[in-house]
């Protein structure tokens, strides 16, 4: 086993259950619905982690499109829970660098220093937050929809604070 | 009457300054109508969700454990939640807290209150599990004022409620919404795609991927004749909003379809006030058109 497999699979147990347990049997990836996006299917992405191929596997945009609704964990024979393994794999690239310009990897730090900071999150400040880091002509096109939320008086830009904030920070 | 004491924790959408404030709002409504008392978790803070998990796993948990942990400081170890990513997040906080003894050690060192002799095990619940197995058919019944008679709802359940535990309900085909939209009188639409992905998160990264998915979900919807989406998800509901105003064009029966949470239209079969379930009076008066009127022959009452 080559030093990059023993890392992975040493750093999570949840990665190490699915390459030990895996049949290659593909029913995640006919269950999964947005796998007509994936440049590899999850049983493909998973072959590749167990042939060593780690840097096509944390490169690949396969587990960064999983939405995590455990469709094909429930459906899997051997139990393994596959949803857990891509937000395994997803951590694992944050952590070591493979990631740093994907969006979904920027609204993930975007939404944990928001919670770091107030215990809790407002969506529409996590989402104006997020949309300046990236696009910012992206909250120009939601216009209608916050044009809608204000007009039935949801959309709030308050977020109350966790009166014990020291105990979340530390 | 019927009478219980829980602890519920709201989360972030469903809090008074939330996107889905009127699911939270509508729910407490019906549980005070039904004679459940609800106190709110003390200072809670985030569920410690997927997102957070992404990142740092084990300072998730500890989110997680710091709202248990309030719960059982107030006495109150059964937890209403409303969110399902919410849900889940507690939920698989309580099993690793107590699978995981490193975690479990750490979880004792910040919160005393776990593991002490005296209080109990949190018991994280899902208000539909709370409803349908708690509450149960003659207690709702009896708070019915209002039959929706004939009024055909499509519930959409979206992915976190049963999966991946699948703890009160089938995994892939719940029918607990159904069972109560039966007792309020409504007729459940049969949707094969009712726990299908409405996208998530990703509908903010990833546009193009998720809003064909959530087009269809509403386009095989509205073949199957459905007059009210139901939702249970702040963030399906969210969803199916952005993709019901996509298609608004070129889909002209959408627009008569209003989305709604489940626990508003449970409060108009309830008879309760407008402002508390967030409902407009247009959704209301169009809601009445599709309704059968029998109760007011029944006297207004039913049962």
């Amino acid at each position: 086993m080559n030093v990059q497999i023993t890392h992975l699979i040493n750093s999570d147990k949840k990665i190490h259950a699915v390459v030990e347990k895996c049949i290659q049997c593909g029913t995640c990836s006919a269950s999964c619905p947005l796998n007509q996006y994936m440049d590899y299917t999850p049983r493909q992405l998973i072959a590749l982690v167990r042939e060593g191929m780690i840097d096509e596997a944390l490169k690949s945009r396969t587990s960064w499109l999983c939405s995590t609704c455990y469709l094909c964990a429930v459906r899997c024979p051997v139990k393994i829970n596959i949803g857990d393994f891509m937000t395994s794999l997803k951590r694992y690239a944050i952590k070591n660098g493979y990631s740093d310009n994907l969006p979904y990897s920027k609204l993930t730090k975007t939404y944990v220093d928001l919670v770091n900071k107030y215990g809790r999150i407002s969506e529409t400040k996590l989402i104006i937050t997020f949309s300046l880091k990236t696009n910012p002509l992206k909250l120009l096109k939601m216009l209608p929809l916050s044009a809608k939320l204000l007009r039935e008086g949801i959309l709030s830009l308050s977020l109350e604070k966790v009166k014990n904030i020291q105990e979340i920070r530390t | 009457m019927f009478k219980k004491n829980v602890s519920y924790y709201p989360g972030c959408s469903c809090s008074k300054s939330g996107l889905a404030r009127y699911y939270g709002s509508s729910s407490l409504a019906v549980l005070k109508k039904i004679g459940v008392n609800v106190s709110e978790i003390e200072d809670w803070n985030c569920c410690g969700s997927n997102l957070y998990r992404t990142i740092d796993e084990n300072k998730a948990y500890l989110l997680g454990a710091r709202n248990l942990a309030k719960a059982l400081e107030m006495g109150l170890p059964e937890i209403l939640i409303l969110c399902p990513a919410c849900f889940l997040s507690l939920k698989r906080t309580l099993t690793e807290v107590f699978t995981n003894s490193t975690l479990l050690i750490e979880v004792k060192k910040k919160y005393s209150v776990f593991g002490n002799r005296t209080s109990s095990i949190p018991n994280v619940r899902h208000i539909i599990d709370f409803l349908v197995n708690d509450i149960g058919e003659d207690v709702f019944k009896k708070n019915v004022e209002k039959k929706l008679d004939g009024l055909k709802v499509a519930p959409y359940y979206g992915c976190q409620i049963t999966r991946p535990y699948g703890l009160f309900d089938d995994p892939e085909f719940p029918t607990s919404m159904e069972r109560i939209f039966s007792w309020i009188g409504a007729n459940p639409i049969d949707s094969p795609l009712k726990t299908k992905c409405c996208g998530g998160m990703l509908t903010i990264t990833n546009e193009g991927e998720v809003l064909p998915m959530i087009k269809k979900i509403l386009e095989s919807y509205i073949r199957l004749g459905a007059e009210c989406i139901v939702t249970a998800c702040p963030l399906c509901h969210l969803n199916l909003e952005i993709a019901k105003m996509k298609i608004k064009r070129t889909v002209k029966e959408i627009s008569n379809i209003p989305i709604m949470y489940f626990t508003q239209l449970i409060g108009l079969s309830f008879n309760l006030p407008f402002n508390e379930l967030g409902i407009t009076k247009e959704i209301v008066e169009h809601l009445n058109k599709k309704i059968i009127v029998t109760a007011s022959l029944r006297g207004g009452k039913n049962e």
